[in-house]
């Protein structure tokens, strides 16, 4: 369901001073908001789950002091059924990173100095009428289903050990032990270079609270890859056999996410760092790149997908971070490890 | 999807799913995304300069393959 934006996003930004020293139009990608709105109503029950839901606007949420058209975030808005919208709220630290592509470009153009201190401000004016145009392509997503099964999560839970920080607000996922163990061994397999595989599973809604939530049953090593110790590219022939493989099992299950490797112990080897500096280095553990999250982007665009990273450091044994969408942006997130598949395998 | 011109090319048609379907056209770096369309009934990767009336029939289910990089930035 495309978005619509009766407004226009800008930033203004602004020196060490305080000098206005430009505005620049806002370019973001709404969609991971959007995505977890609609899938945050879902769960509660106010958004079918056979459907995107009706139309969905981004509109700014002015300052409280200086007002319009200064932004103290934007929202998300979805029509339902019933004519009151749904929404969810997002604030202005969901352009930081756009404001640090703008500052760079002004350090550039020497309208900052290398390193000083800037602030941004996020400004909304009304979109100009957009011209209505006639034919052309129109796509209508044929399957917006969320496919959650009846299920009992208190047996899920029986058989779990959490792992990680369980934040309350984030879809319980439940990942078989023999996932984990099998991502290991091909981890350990190709000791210092990045591999990985296509996580495969089922969701389900819990019959007496209602709550979503997933169960990883299998990984599929990923196939016609390339990889090297800081880089595994994903080609479409990997997406094939991924899908061939998918279909061979016949078991209902859908695509969840991805995994792969972080071959820490290789980085730090070739930076000759000290195992004490490892320890603390933020790449050590629940560490998640502009580039593994532009995967998840583009290939496990739901808000119900996950990643795994399977941390390999020399300090410790190999651990398991997970990641996934909370608020419109890719968090670091905890889950629960199932000694046996509750449905079997 | 309707309203695909038969004598587009599959890359025009790719293109233009991208945005419609609010996929990402770059990577984290800011370079290009490849994305390929895969036909369910051929079983294959349609090349970007096939025209639609040659390669696509009403019904085809089509899927989006991109070719994307996990990493480091280490």
């Amino acid at each position: 369901m495309t978005l619509a934006f009766p407004y226009r996003f800008a930033l203004d930004i602004f020196g060490e001073d305080g000098t206005n020293l430009g505005t620049v139009a806002a370019k973001r990608d709404w969609e991971p908001a959007h995505e977890w709105t609609r899938f945050y109503f879902q769960r509660r029950g106010q958004l079918s789950l056979d459907s995107n839901g009706g139309a969905s606007t981004v509109i700014p949420l002015w300052e409280h002091t200086l007002g319009e058209p200064y932004c103290r975030g934007y929202r998300v808005q979805i029509q339902t059924p019933n004519g009151r919208p749904v929404a969810s709220d997002f604030p202005n630290t969901h352009f930081r990173d756009f404001a640090a592509v703008i500052a760079s470009s002004f350090v550039a153009k020497k309208k900052l100095r290398e390193g000083e201190f800037y602030t941004y401000m996020v400004v909304a004016h009304p979109a100009p009428p957009e011209t209505q145009t006639t034919g052309g392509l129109s796509v209508a997503n044929a399957s917006p289903r969320v496919p959650a099964k009846d299920a009992s999560i208190r047996d899920f839970l029986a058989r779990a050990t959490p792992s990680g920080v369980i934040d309350i607000d984030d879809m319980p996922v439940f990942v078989s032990r023999r996932v984990l163990d099998e991502a290991a061994e091909q981890t350990h397999a190709e000791e210092g270079t990045e591999t990985g595989g296509i996580l495969i599973g089922v969701l389900g809604r819990d019959t007496i609270a209602g709550e979503i939530f997933a169960e990883i049953t299998a990984q599929i090593p990923a196939e016609h890859t390339s990889g090297s110790n800081v880089k595994l590219t994903f080609t479409p022939e990997t997406w094939a056999a991924a899908d061939a493989a998918l279909r061979l099992r016949r078991r209902g299950e859908i695509y969840l996410g991805y995994w792969h490797s972080h071959p820490v112990r290789a980085w730090c080897k070739g930076k000759a760092c000290t195992l004490e500096a490892q320890k603390s280095c933020h790449l050590a553990k629940d560490f998640f790149s502009a580039d593994d999250e532009a995967v998840m982007r583009a290939a496990f665009p739901r808000a119900y997908s996950i990643a795994i990273v399977a941390n390999d450091t020399a300090f410790t044994g190999l651990t398991f971070s997970m990641f996934g969408n909370r608020e419109g942006t890719t968090q670091p997130r905890g889950f629960y490890v199932l000694e046996e598949t509750v449905h079997g395998a | 999807m309707a309203n695909a011109p038969t004598a587009n090319t599959v890359g025009e048609l790719v293109h233009e799913m991208i945005g419609k379907m609010n996929l990402p056209r770059n990577d984290s770096s800011g370079a290009p995304l490849t994305y390929q369309a895969r036909s369910e009934r051929e079983g294959r990767h349609l090349n970007a300069s096939e025209r639609i009336g040659d390669a696509l029939q009403r019904g085809d289910r089509l899927t989006l393959q991109p070719n994307i990089d996990a990493g480091s930035g280490c």
